[in-house]
């Protein structure tokens, strides 16, 4: 990774309290250009929190929350809608839009931000429900009446429409079928490397971060431990230790190694 | 080279393209940024290119970025320029790039329709009337379905008292009754205070303001009480119901139940029904004497009858079956509102978007209900004589 580009994504100094109950206390985050970072932590630590305080869904305590080098929460609304449209988000359940079907969902970031003939954007549409995988009727049908995985495809489909710089991933293999989870693993590490995506992905999944992530930032004690695989396996906090040598870790980490 | 044209967009985009002939290659050179932003003006020069036949080199190596949209539009062309007989050679792209190209020929070619197909009006709606008759005759079913459930489910608890939900009966009478008297209590005590002034302005053309106390009396006991409680209740109560039992279903805590041996109907909807048809006819009897009481304060402070004649007039005018007339009615409405709002609920079909469509429709049912179910108590109760 270049180490001289700035960081997409700076954070500083990120407190975050809910009532009397401290979150993140002094938390600093980056996240380079063209990487996928996991975040990974126990339940609790903070994790949907920190994505949302990155995608400015959640205002922090305190603490500089910076994307694209400008100050997330001192922006215009301009500048806001600017950003907004270079970045995509796959909400934990898809979000999608219940009452309209999945190539209507896909057409909402077109309609908001575009003026292209409509059969241009008909065609981006059907090329986006093609790259995630789902067939090509499914543009006509409702979220309802697609199963888990298809509708996290669907949505995935809806954060990639305007092929955005970065893609903020909230556990997106939970709830899949192993695997699917595998597919959809390899799905995003070909778009990453195709799109030149920097991709930050909230996860449970020690089969996700062997796979394909480039760096790994562990919620720990308020704060994070940022470092690659390699790395984090010779941290001696005990949370971590144990995160990455328990069972499931050794059996992840071995199949990328046999992968390799 | 000759005749080489350059198309580019305005800035800050930077998409551009040039064309331009070459030792019998007609050469196109992509450059800049070919995003979704610069697209929007490229698309159109693009698809009206027509270069002369026979081999075409496409050079992507100025190309700073290609997205999605940029790769569509290029693989397009290319396969436009194939399809039209052109041999076509592309060089200079990145294997990032590369990969992307690969990408869209990969995906299936088939052009299927975004939307649904197009149906005849004429033809949806027999489809529409048909699948509609069909659907009422099914409710119909499944409600009397729900009927016997219900009383099967009654008739267990009357054997034996002891699986009756007492804790959950008696917290859902406090939600229904209890947590509703400041709300109902001031309801009733306004439309008191409306009826005499009303009543009193009409019959004051004849002198008799004095009958004011009579309209009063009849319209509230026998009426207009019950019926607004009942109203008030149906949608403070009865879309509760629909609300919390519609969201356990899609909670699949209802299916959680059953595996473990509970019927739901035993475990929520006795406890609503019955705490239902308790606390209603009681909010109802606190109504009648706030309104009268709203009634009151007109009549001693505006219209000058002091409180004995009030009093006087009052139990002059009506009888005791008169009172029993409108409570009686209370546990009936109470049935049919709880009926409604459980029944709703246990229908509800998809997300948190079906408990919100079928909490409107057991608000409407309900009211619908307990007005269709007053009128039938008026006729019943003028044939009796009462």
């Amino acid at each position: 990774m270049m180490q001289e580009t700035p960081p997409v994504i700076r954070v500083r100094g990120l407190v975050t309290r809910f009532g009397s109950q401290v979150v993140h206390d002094g938390l600093d985050l980056d996240v380079r250009r063209g990487e996928i970072l996991a975040v990974v932590g126990a339940s609790g630590t903070g994790k949907s929190v920190l994505l949302r305080t990155m995608i400015g869904l959640h205002r922090p305590d305190s603490g500089l929350v910076e994307v694209f080098g400008q100050d997330l929460w001192s922006m215009g609304e301009r500048t806001r809608r600017e950003i907004e449209r270079r970045w995509g988000v796959l909400f934990q359940n898809g979000a999608l839009f219940s009452s309209m079907t999945v190539a209507q969902n896909v057409r909402v970031p077109f309609n908001e931000y575009t003026r292209l003939p409509a059969k241009l954007v008909g065609d981006l549409i059907r090329v986006k429900i093609g790259m995630v995988g789902l067939p090509p009727d499914t543009g006509a049908k409702y979220p309802s009446e697609l199963s888990g995985g298809m509708r996290k495809r669907a949505a995935l489909a809806r954060a990639l429409a305007l092929d955005p710089e970065v893609l903020f991933l909230d556990e997106p293999t939970a709830g899949l079928d192993p695997i699917a989870a595998t597919e959809f693993d390899r799905l995003i590490r070909d778009l990453q490397q195709s799109l030149n995506l920097t991709v930050v992905i909230v996860t449970h999944d020690l089969d996700t971060l062997a796979a394909i992530s480039d760096r790994v930032a562990v919620l720990v004690d308020e704060r994070v431990v940022v470092g690659t695989l390699p790395d984090l396996l010779g941290e001696t906090h005990p949370w971590i230790q144990a995160y990455f040598h328990g069972p499931r870790a050794r059996a992840a980490l071995h199949a990328r190694e046999t992968d390799a | 080279m000759t005749a080489e044209q350059v198309f580019a967009t305005q800035p800050p985009e930077d998409g551009w393209f040039r064309t331009a002939s070459a030792d019998g290659w007609f050469v196109l050179t992509f450059g800049g940024r070919w995003t979704l932003s610069s697209i929007e003006s490229l698309a159109q020069p693009v698809s009206v290119l027509e270069p002369p036949a026979g081999r075409v080199r496409i050079d992507l190596a100025p190309l700073t970025a290609l997205d999605t949209a940029g790769a569509w539009l290029l693989f397009r062309l290319v396969r436009r320029l194939r399809q039209a007989g052109h041999q076509v050679h592309l060089s200079g792209a990145s294997p990032a790039q590369t990969a992307l190209l690969a990408r869209m020929q990969n995906l299936v070619e088939e052009r299927r329709p975004l939307a649904r197909p197009f149906v005849w009006p004429i033809r949806a709606m027999v489809e529409r009337v048909g699948s509609t008759t069909f659907t009422v005759f099914r409710r119909a079913r499944n409600l009397v379905t729900f009927y016997g459930m219900c009383a099967v489910a009654l008739m267990r608890t009357l054997v034996r008292p002891e699986r009756l939900r007492v804790i959950s009966l008696l917290s859902h009478i406090e939600r229904i009754g209890l947590d509703a008297v400041p709300i109902v209590g001031l309801l009733s005590f306004l439309i008191g205070i409306v009826l005499a002034y009303q009543g009193a302005d009409q019959l004051r053309t004849y002198g008799a303001e004095i009958f004011t106390v009579n309209l009063l009396g009849v319209s509230v006991l026998r009426e207009l009480g019950v019926l607004l409680t009942a109203v008030m209740v149906a949608g403070r109560s009865g879309s509760a119901f629909t609300a919390e039992i519609g969201t356990m279903l899609v909670n699949e805590e209802i299916d959680a139940m059953r595996t473990m041996g509970l019927d739901p109907i035993e475990v929520l909807v006795l406890p609503r029904l019955l705490a239902m048809m308790i606390a209603l006819p009681l909010l109802a009897f606190f109504a009648n004497m706030m309104a009268l009481f709203g009634g009151a304060v007109v009549s001693v402070v505006v219209l000058n009858i002091s409180t004995g004649q009030f009093l006087a007039q009052l139990s002059s005018a009506i009888r005791t079956t008169m009172f029993w007339a409108g409570i009686i009615k209370a546990p009936f409405f109470a049935f049919l509102i709880g009926m409604a709002g459980c029944y709703e609920g246990l229908r509800v079909q998809g997300g948190a978007e079906g408990v919100g469509r079928q909490t409107t429709k057991a608000v409407v049912e309900s009211i619908f209900l307990v007005i269709v179910a007053d009128a039938a108590f008026s006729i019943f109760f003028s044939s009796i004589g009462i």
